[in-house]
């Protein structure tokens, strides 16, 4: 009875219940898509965050560029080359200065060669033609002249191309210009290059198609490459040594045995089974793969868990694992040997499965490098690289990527290659949307001779129109909240406040207080209902049309990986569970908040002796 | 009834004495409006007894705490001091709802109808809110609008477009609607002109002599308050008899 009653007085002022329901209803909707839009933009932001990263590449800049002059005895005349000049080599420690906030800091990273047993055969077979032969050999000088085209007869090979035993051939030194002389008769070790393993060494020399006197077979020097973890090149320091007399007790010398061991090495070997590891913190640091160019295509990428354990896991490449016939879970040895300080793998090993390199396989003793770290690393997943190439922002083709701290080896003994700062080697990663300020602090520090570069994914321009969306879901949870409070407020008002009389005379009539409350609410309750349920209701049949708008105005407008990879697929869509709980959640929220609001409201009159609620009457 | 005459004062102080079935018996009552800033006293030790049937009428000035008499007698609050007993009961111990729902009815100077409820659902509502069935308390709340001389076809106005006489009727009909023989009458006229007045005092007699009501009835009239069984004066917080 109380609450027909409650009804029928509601209903007696149909158009202000009208308008409570409906007031109630649009404002709500409101509310519930700002909860809608809110949570999809938390979402969409922790993703999004998630799935861009800021990298700054270090490179020094050169001092100048020099015209270098190479004298060239087959044509008896200078070849001309340039040559990037870097006095100094900047530290990477100049760029820890105030304001610089690195998630990853900045330093040069190497990247290790690993022997691989069988990939040289596998790579030769792939690439077919034949590939050049290094040998170490005696001979015996028929003539006595400088070596800058010698007759010498082969007496004896140590390593390489066999065939070349008993024949006279010619060699010589042909890039410098004033070479040394050896004395006929005399026995020497030499080291010889480019000889072709497809070719017959017989015929080739009988036809003289091969190392005439005019076009001798290069000898090569041996020496060694070695720099220090502080960049000295103790290596060059060591000197090269291109030929040598082989006396009584030679190969008891210092220099015997590095001749001996510059033959077991086994150049033409080692060249070709030369597998590029890369360690990383994340790959996003390569910025094929931050540029998407590059992508994990089976298994998994490299987790956060196994970065930080320095898991023995890797990352191998579509063409590696075709070549070894690899799949994900396989366990692969990596026996590390080299330490590449100068450029970035695809610099040195070339899409064609060719490479150069500029390095010694003795170390400043004239030793063969040590293995400094070997393990067994099981492959967790396989990338895919869309567009190969040999700049620093791509892959070697065989490259293989493991965790930083997978390596746990000292290297320092066994760095080959080293070079000033440059993008192959020197990354560094700040957070997202910080670069402005980065530049600006860096800028103060005064030192020109670094060229900084950032790739942000187009996080800058992604930011902006996230934000704008964030904006807009505060809008409308502000919005929608703080009119659902005001509308609750107004009909608390309208309906209990300037009724209050109604409750003096329900209280004069002997009505409880409980009573009262029921009287007073159970009708508003009724209608706030039914306008809150309205509201969800709305809200739903709102919510993609909204999101859709928001999402054409704000998402696509902005070019996103120009990559060939698939961008980030941002799911646009809310899922029905979610819009449900939404919208539930919103119901509840507006309900809540009106039973709280209005039983507050009807109890701040019911508080005393029905007394206090007489009005004053002159 | 046994009236203390002491002296020659025209005013006498009532006396607690009883005779007989008292309806209302109020003792050493006080009371104070109460704020955080002051103690507004506005009754000072009220004794007093209203018997069964009879009319009483109480005068007095403005502010002088007559309608804080009825309320009490009410029992929209409890005095600081003394007692009131309802049908002997005392007030303290009584269930101050269930006994304006059923026992005591008031009626106000500005009628304190429901607004939004016609005439004939104003009626209804006491009686459906001691549980009678709809059609029943529909039935007697025609009947009590008859009773109190309204048509028919004034049951379904609302009370903004009744006359103040009308609304009074409507009020003393719901007054009774409620099933008690006690009405508390707060200058139920105050807003009427004399022909409604006469009405409505007529109306209120007719309760006395022929349901056998208590009624007690605050006015300003003079000449209506002579026509009370019993006058009383209510003067500087104290209730004095006023002789016939
Ligand atoms: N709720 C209240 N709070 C504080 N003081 C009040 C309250 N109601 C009444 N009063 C004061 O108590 C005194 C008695 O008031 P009451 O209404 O009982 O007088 P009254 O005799 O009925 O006057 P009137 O003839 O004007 O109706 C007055 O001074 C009044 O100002
Ligand atoms: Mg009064």
């Amino acid at each position: 009875m109380i609450f027909r009653n409650s009804m029928k007085q509601l209903f007696r002022t149909p158009i202000r219940t009208l308008a409570m329901f409906l007031l109630i209803a649009v404002s709500t909707a409101l509310f519930i898509l700002g909860l809608l839009l809110f949570w999809w933009n938390q979402r969409d932001i922790v993703e999004f965050e998630d799935s861009f990263t800021t990298i700054g590449t270090v490179e020094q800049i050169p001092d100048s560029v020099e015209v270098k002059e190479l004298w060239n005895n087959n044509k008896d005349r200078y070849a001309y080359y340039t040559q990037k000049i870097y006095g100094e080599w900047t530290k990477a420690s100049v760029l820890d200065f105030e304001g610089a906030d690195y998630l990853l800091p900045p330093k040069k990273r190497p990247y290790f060669i690993s022997l691989y047993p069988g990939l040289d055969e596998k790579v030769w077979n792939k690439v077919g033609g034949g590939h050049s032969v290094y040998t170490v050999a005696e001979v015996v000088a028929n003539e006595t002249k400088p070596v800058d085209s010698i007759q010498v007869h082969v007496t004896k090979v140590l390593s390489g191309q066999s065939e070349l035993l008993n024949y006279d051939i010619y060699i010589g030194d042909i890039y410098h210009k004033d070479p040394d002389t050896m004395e006929a008769g005399k026995t020497y070790i030499v080291e010889l290059g480019g000889i072709s393993s497809s070719q017959d060494v017989g015929e080739a020399i009988a036809n003289g198609l091969l190392y005439s006197e005019t076009d001798p077979m290069q000898m090569m020097s041996i020496g060694s490459s070695q720099y220090t973890i502080e960049d000295e090149p103790i290596g060059k320091e060591a000197g090269e040594i291109l030929f040598e007399e082989v006396t009584d007790g030679f190969y008891e010398t210092k220099h015997g045995k590095a001749w001996m061991y510059e033959s077991e090495s086994d150049m033409t070997k080692t060249m070709w089974s030369m597998l590029p590891v890369r360690p990383v913190e994340s790959t996003n640091q390569l910025m094929a793969f931050h540029t998407k160019k590059a992508a994990v295509k089976a298994g998994n990428d490299i987790n956060e868990e196994e970065y930080k354990n320095g898991s023995d896991v890797c990352l191998i490449s579509t063409q590696f694992a075709e070549l070894m016939e690899l799949n994900v879970g396989d366990t692969i040895s990596l026996p590390l040997l080299y330490a590449m300080y100068q450029t970035a793998p695809s610099q040195n090993f070339s899409v064609d499965g060719g490479g150069s390199f500029n390095m010694e396989m003795l170390n400043a003793n004239f030793e063969p490098y040590q293995v400094f770290d070997n393990d067994e690393y099981k492959i967790v997943g396989i990338y895919e690289m869309k567009a190969l190439e040999d700049s620093a922002f791509g892959l070697a083709p065989y490259e293989v990527i493991v965790p930083y701290r997978s390596v746990t080896g000292d290297w320092s003994n066994n760095i080959v290659t080293d070079g000033p700062m440059s993008i192959g080697t020197t990354v560094f990663q700040i957070p997202n949307g910080t670069t402005l300020q980065f530049e600006k602090a860096w800028k103060e520090q005064g030192i020109d001779n670094l060229n900084i570069t950032f790739y942000d994914g187009g996080y800058s321009a992604f930011q902006n129109a996230i934000k704008d969306r964030e904006m807009m879901s505060y809008i409308l949870l502000l919005g929608g909240g703080i009119a659902t409070l005001v509308i609750l407020a107004l009909f608390g008002h309208l309906q209990i406040v300037r009724q209050r009389n109604r409750i003096f005379i329900e209280r004069a009539l002997g009505m409880s207080k409980k009573k009262c409350r029921k009287s007073m609410l159970s009708g508003m309750y009724l209608v706030m209902a039914g306008g809150v349920a309205a509201g969800g209701i709305l809200s739903f049949l709102m919510t993609d049309s909204v999101i859709k708008k928001v999402e054409s105005k704000s998402m696509y407008d902005t070019t996103f990986s120009s990559g060939t990879a698939e961008a980030i697929a941002f799911t646009s869509q809310i899922s029905g569970e979610v819009k449900g709980v939404c919208i539930l959640v919103g119901c509840v929220i507006v309900i809540a908040g009106a039973f709280v609001m209005h039983h507050q409201y009807v109890n701040r009159i019911l508080k005393g002796e029905p007394m206090e609620l007489m009005e004053k009457e002159e | 009834m046994i009236h203390d005459r002491k002296g020659a004062a025209s005013m006498r102080k009532s006396c607690c004495k009883v005779n007989g079935m008292s309806k209302i018996r109020v003792e050493n009552v006080s009371y104070a409006y109460r704020n955080s800033y002051r103690e507004a006293p506005v009754l000072r030790d009220v004794s007093v007894s209203f018997e069964e049937g009879k009319f009483y009428a109480v005068t007095g000035e403005s502010g002088s705490g007559k309608s804080t008499l009825l309320s009490l007698l009410a029992g929209l609050d409890l005095p600081q001091e003394g007692e009131i007993y309802v049908n002997e009961k005392e007030m303290k111990k009584l269930d101050r709802d269930r006994l304006r729902q059923k026992e005591v009815a008031v009626i106000y100077q500005s009628f304190q109808l429901f607004p939004l409820l016609t005439a004939l659902e104003n009626v209804m509502y006491p009686m459906e809110l001691n549980g009678m069935k709809k059609s029943e308390a529909r039935k007697k709340a025609e009947k009590y609008l008859r009773k109190v001389g309204l048509a028919d076809s004034i049951e379904k106005h609302f009370p903004k477009t009744m006359s103040g006489g009308e609304q009074q009727r409507v009020a003393i009909a719901r007054a009774m609607a409620a099933g008690g023989d006690i009405l508390l009458a707060d200058e139920p006229t105050g807003n009427l002109d004399s022909e409604n007045e006469d009405n409505i005092i007529r109306i209120l007699r007719a309760l006395v002599e022929q349901e056998g009501y208590t009624v007690i009835l605050v006015t300003h009239n003079q000449q209506i308050a002579a026509l009370a069984d019993v006058q009383y004066q209510m003067r500087d917080g104290k209730l004095l008899e006023k002789e016939a």
